[in-house]
């Protein structure tokens, strides 16, 4: 899903001054706090000491800062933010998307100095005299539970901003929303799993560890990109419907030779070359070379084509990080029918190879509808179905020889197609 | 600040997990019937094979400290 976000800088001008008033209320309420520690609990048995006061002190003086600076800052990111919707100079878009940045850290470094101070007064001051009472605890209480709760509202409209003007800049933002909802799970999860070892709630440690442990399941099993198997037929029975009447149209006799690398300049190349008349010589390695990118080839008189499994075959040693050309005959006989099963191309392939002759079985390939629509056509007989082509195309590149398809057999009871292959000497 | 949870509670929750996930991977596997669910059904099978042996470890820690305490 792509979706356009256009640069508003009223609505974002709006957050800022939201998470500004935030802020202050927070910096209030913190003074009223400290009101409590520094009057209040004094008469609940607390002694002075300095051990406790100067460490309550700096946190305090460093989160107050916090406040300050993240208001100034907040307020140049408006001035910032004004500038840049008259002007448009992406200088002041990064200055305010780095000042903002900043605003987010500062409101996460004031929770976490908020949440220690807050364990200074519930655990430390007890050591120092302080006796509990509902009378100084529940103003307090609703205190730290305001200053949490407003330094978490004023980092939601501070980041909602910060998105708003690094989104804007593109024309065209992409949502994947599969993507979007594993992340929100897997975030929704952390944040609860952090906040179940704070208030020690198994409740929030099992919601938390199933929304990470779901988010992240998603993410992970999520398919890439998948088309129906009808459509793949319906795109490509056409192609081959053609290619099968030029052939036939234009009469070539000749077996389909499936050419090895070397007859060409580029070695990941694939064709076939296609003799006008039966039993015709292959050219020599000069004359395809010489015409190599052209369909006629004069002597003899023939055709190249490329393959209909060429495209498969350099998936195929993408898939397994090799060029065919490098690799022996057995190496493909091994990895082959692993690779097929991993990516789905069929459910079974086995390959036997006896001196000249290669036979491969494979089970019930997503091709078998193709097979079955180009069954009993020439271009089936001579070149194979893509996945047949394919495989000798991985043969004469693996064997470095020319290749011809002898026989191929589709079971449609069973979808099972049976083909054997045979590797020409020069 | 403690993690609320025991060995023990995530070594329930381990096997539920595993089994919703063993019922799902088999709902949608090719034997099981034909299902419209577009996941990667290899990777879903991986993760039911971790989470269950990640079960069966905890069963196995189990088992071991009932024999030691004997």
């Amino acid at each position: 899903m792509k979706i356009k976000v256009p640069f508003k800088p009223r609505i974002i001008v709006a957050l800022l001054l939201v998470a500004i008033l935030l802020n202050a209320v927070s910096a209030v309420l913190f003074m009223l706090v400290d009101h409590v520690v520094h009057s209040d609990l004094y008469n609940y048995g607390l002694q002075f000491k300095n051990e406790w006061a100067e460490q309550y002190w700096t946190y305090s003086k460093l989160l107050m800062s916090f406040f300050l600076v993240a208001m100034v800052a907040m307020g140049i990111s408006i001035a910032s933010t004004s500038i840049y919707a008259q002007s448009r100079k992406s200088g002041t878009r990064q200055a305010t998307l780095l000042l903002l940045t900043l605003v987010t850290a500062i409101n996460i470094i004031s929770m976490l100095l908020f949440i220690r101070i807050n364990s200074i007064v519930n655990l430390d001051l007890y050591n120092y005299g302080l006796q509990f009472s509902y009378d100084w605890a529940v103003p307090y209480w609703t205190y730290t539970r305001l200053i949490l709760g407003s330094i978490g509202l004023a980092f939601a409209p501070t980041l909602i901003s910060l998105t708003l003007i690094f989104s804007s800049a593109y024309a065209f933002v992409k949502i994947d929303s599969i993507k979007l909802v594993c992340i929100t799970m897997l975030s929704v999860g952390a944040i609860l799993l952090a906040l179940s070892t704070n208030f020690s709630s198994t409740i929030f440690a099992f919601v938390g560890l199933s929304l990470v442990f779901w988010g992240g399941l998603l993410l992970y099993i999520r398919p890439q990109e998948y088309v129906k198997k009808s459509l793949l037929n319906e795109t490509v029975s056409p192609l081959l419907a053609n290619l099968d009447k030029i052939l036939t149209e234009a009469a070539y006799k000749g077996t389909a030779v499936y050419l090895p690398p070397k007859y060409f300049k580029d070695t990941k190349t694939s064709k076939i070359y296609m003799s006008k008349e039966e039993n015709a010589k292959l050219p020599t390695l000069e004359e395809i070379r010489r015409r190599e990118n052209q369909f006629l080839i004069e002597n003899p008189e023939g055709i190249l084509l490329t393959p209909p499994g060429a495209e498969l075959t350099k998936m195929l040693e993408e898939k397994l990080g090799k060029n065919f050309a490098d690799v022996t005959l057995e190496y493909l006989q091994q990895k082959l029918p692993e690779v097929f099963e991993k990516i789905e191309i069929a459910e079974y392939l086995q390959i036997k190879i006896e001196n000249e002759r290669v036979s491969t079985t494979i089970t019930n390939s997503v091709f078998n509808e193709l097979c079955k629509a180009t069954n009993p056509s020439k271009m089936y007989i001579r070149i194979g179905c893509p996945v047949c082509s394919a495989i000798a195309c991985a043969l004469a590149k693996c064997s470095s020889r020319p290749v011809i398809i002898e026989e191929t057999r589709l079971t449609e009871d069973t979808g099972i197609i049976e083909t054997s292959y045979k590797i020409l000497e020069e | 600040m403690n993690f609320p949870l025991s060995f023990w509670d995530i070594s329930l929750w381990l096997s539920f997990t595993a089994i919703i996930l063993l019922i799902t991977a088999e709902l949608t596997s090719q034997h099981g019937g034909k299902t419209r669910l577009h996941i990667h059904r290899k990777r879903l099978l991986q993760a039911t094979f971790a989470i269950t042996l990640l079960f069966l470890i905890t069963v196995a820690i189990y088992v071991y400290e009932i024999i030691v305490s004997l």
